[in-house]
């Protein structure tokens, strides 16, 4: 969907989401947000996509075959936790509010799990 | 009810008024108040130590990111409420400890003198203690997900109904991996004390002012940053069990607290000097040689032998004779209904490495293999090519010794028994600068290799100066 990196440096971040906010549940998404940014920290591609249907291993499914590196969600299954972590993708577990000030957070580098933005 | 429930009391029942706050903090069930708008007013502790969540991080937020129940997908059942009372079917919620708890939630409009609808009141039944098995009905014990026929395992898991009916602490230790949590969970869910909250904390997670506030709790104030006061752990846990994981890393200052708490179960949270009377049973774990601590002097001898009220030691995978092929088989279903997959089983040449592998980071590196396994296999058998990489070398090449990754943490453990006088510390040490070079220097494949998560790696990393 994204395509191969416009630069190996790159980092590829999947956000759950749900009504423009970061979704509750990992397993009940029916939206992701799949961005790209560069060394400098500048979004260079962002792209959205509405699943068929919510299920955590279609998401584990994409995030792998969209070489995603770190995943922002709100609650997520110690089980599918621990297999993003052993596939070496850097989960920010917990996180609650609105998508665009997460994905700046995430931007900036400044995100952490358990982050409430009100 | 205004802005805060703290203010909110009960008036004209009782001599003198009484707090809301306190009375729906006694009830064993969950609650959750909301404004119309579905946004939290309030949670009761048993809530909180449900969700993960403190009432003051909880306030003005959607129910559903807090509470992420099954039923909270789509429109909110709250906006659109006629003011019924509603009774949801079991549904599932998923907790800040990544948890997935079964519930039931009740839901009834909350109406003023007029009849106006004012809010909602919620209330949440864990249903983890009703749920029994085939095993429990017939033999009055829930095994949950333990398995092993192994006589070192058995002799475990014959004496657990036992342990469960008890209230004593219970000291669970064993290796990485080896299920120190699975046990102390099913002790919990076991005992009496199934229907009150189950609280895990990890004493090696925050540094040692967080942990106080964390455990113990603290009030508005109490040191800066603190905005709101906050119950701690131990509160959250009353007439249920704390789970105190990786206790031989639990810092000097923190020893004296808890061995204090065990003597009077009283809690006294950072900057108060009033006590809170808190009703809990303290199951801890460690992978630590404590007994080593404590003639080191770095762990209290008279909190061990309080902690010590009753000691499971678990058995390494490598000492479970027959149970790695059990294990396979039980991850195979699991990993295959998780991933909607219909595998029937492993070829015989891979299940031959699975049974000969050494398993250093033990059953969770079993259940780590065999999901990746079955996350890449393409057809009805698990076959060579579907296994991680360090797995089908390091066992294979007809007895020249395993490959690059496997015998690490396996050779350094055993070892670790014969030393002489070599400490706990040198010896993981010396377990992590092997994984480093066997690994070249990946760090994340060096975790692998010891069986432990990147941040414990790193966490120790730090701790021995390794950076």
């Amino acid at each position: 969907m994204m395509g191969s990196y416009s630069y190996p440096g790159n980092k590829r971040v999947l956000i759950t989401v749900g009504d423009h906010q970061v979704s509750f549940r990992f397993d009940m998404t029916l939206e992701v947000i799949i961005a790209e940014k560069g060394a400098d920290g500048s979004i260079l591609n962002e792209k959205y996509f509405l699943l068929p249907g919510s299920s955590a291993e279609e998401l584990c499914n994409i995030i792998q075959n969209e070489n995603v590196h770190e995943v922002i969600c709100g609650g997520i299954e110690d089980e599918y936790y621990q297999y993003l972590s052993w596939k070496k993708v850097a989960v920010f577990c917990n996180i609650i509010g609105p998508v665009e000030k997460c994905l700046d957070a995430w931007r900036r580098g400044v995100l952490v799990d358990d982050t409430i933005f009100r | 009810m205004g802005n805060t429930i703290d203010s909110a009391v009960i008036d004209g029942l009782f001599p003198s008024p009484v707090s809301l706050n306190a009375v729906l903090d006694e009830i064993p069930r969950g609650v959750l108040l909301l404004d119309t708008h579905g946004r939290i007013v309030f949670m009761n502790r048993t809530l909180c130590a449900m969700t993960g969540y403190d009432v003051s991080e909880a306030m003005g937020l959607s129910c559903c990111n807090i509470i992420r129940s099954s039923i909270c997908s789509g429109q909110s059942p709250c906006i659109e409420d006629d003011g019924n009372e509603v009774a949801a079917d079991p549904v599932t919620i998923v907790t800040r400890q990544k948890q997935k708890i079964p519930v039931r939630i009740s839901r009834v409009a909350l109406r003023n003198l007029t009849e106006e609808a004012v809010g909602f009141l919620e209330i949440v039944e864990d249903l983890r203690a009703r749920q029994k098995t085939g095993d429990e009905a017939n033999y009055g014990w829930r095994p949950g997900n333990l398995v092993g026929v192994s006589p070192r395992i058995k002799k475990v898991f014959s004496i657990l109904p036992m342990v469960a009916q008890t209230d004593s602490p219970v000291l669970i230790t064993g290796e990485s991996g080896t299920g120190k949590d699975v046990i102390a969970e099913s002790i919990h869910l076991n005992s009496e004390r199934a229907r009150g909250p189950f609280v895990k904390v990890n004493c090696a997670a925050l540094p040692e002012t967080l942990l106080e506030a964390e455990l113990f709790g603290h009030l508005k104030g109490a040191f800066p940053g603190a905005s709101e006061s906050k119950a701690g752990r131990f509160r959250l846990a009353n007439n249920g069990t704390i789970f105190l994981s990786e206790v031989g890393d639990l810092p000097a200052g923190l020893q004296s607290k808890l061995l204090a708490f065990m003597d009077d179960n009283i809690v006294y949270p950072v900057g108060s000097h009033r006590g809170v009377d808190v009703n809990v049973r303290i199951v801890a774990a460690t992978l630590q040689p404590l007994d080593q601590l404590v003639q080191q002097g770095r762990f209290r001898s008279d909190l061990l032998f309080r902690l010590s009220g009753i000691r499971l030691q678990l058995p390494p995978l490598r000492e479970r004779v027959g149970d790695v092929r059990l294990l396979l088989e039980h991850m195979l279903r699991l990993a295959s209904e998780n991933f909607s997959k219909t595998i029937e089983g492993f070829s015989d040449k891979v299940l031959g490495i699975l049974l000969d592998y050494h398993y250093p980071g033990n059953i969770r590196e079993l259940k780590n293999i065999v999901e990746y396994a079955v996350s890449v296999c393409r057809s009805e058998n698990i076959t060579e090519k579907d296994l991680p990489d360090y797995v089908a070398e390091g066992t294979g090449g007809g007895g020249q010794g395993h490959g690059l990754m496997m015998p690490v943490a396996h050779l350094v453990q055993h070892s670790f028994g014969q030393s002489n006088g070599a400490t706990w510390e040198d010896t993981e040490k010396k377990m992590i600068l092997e994984a480093l070079v066997s690994a070249r220097g990946k760090k994340s494949r060096a975790a692998d290799v010891l069986g432990w998560g990147r941040s414990t790696l790193w966490r120790k990393m730090k701790k021995y100066g390794l950076e």
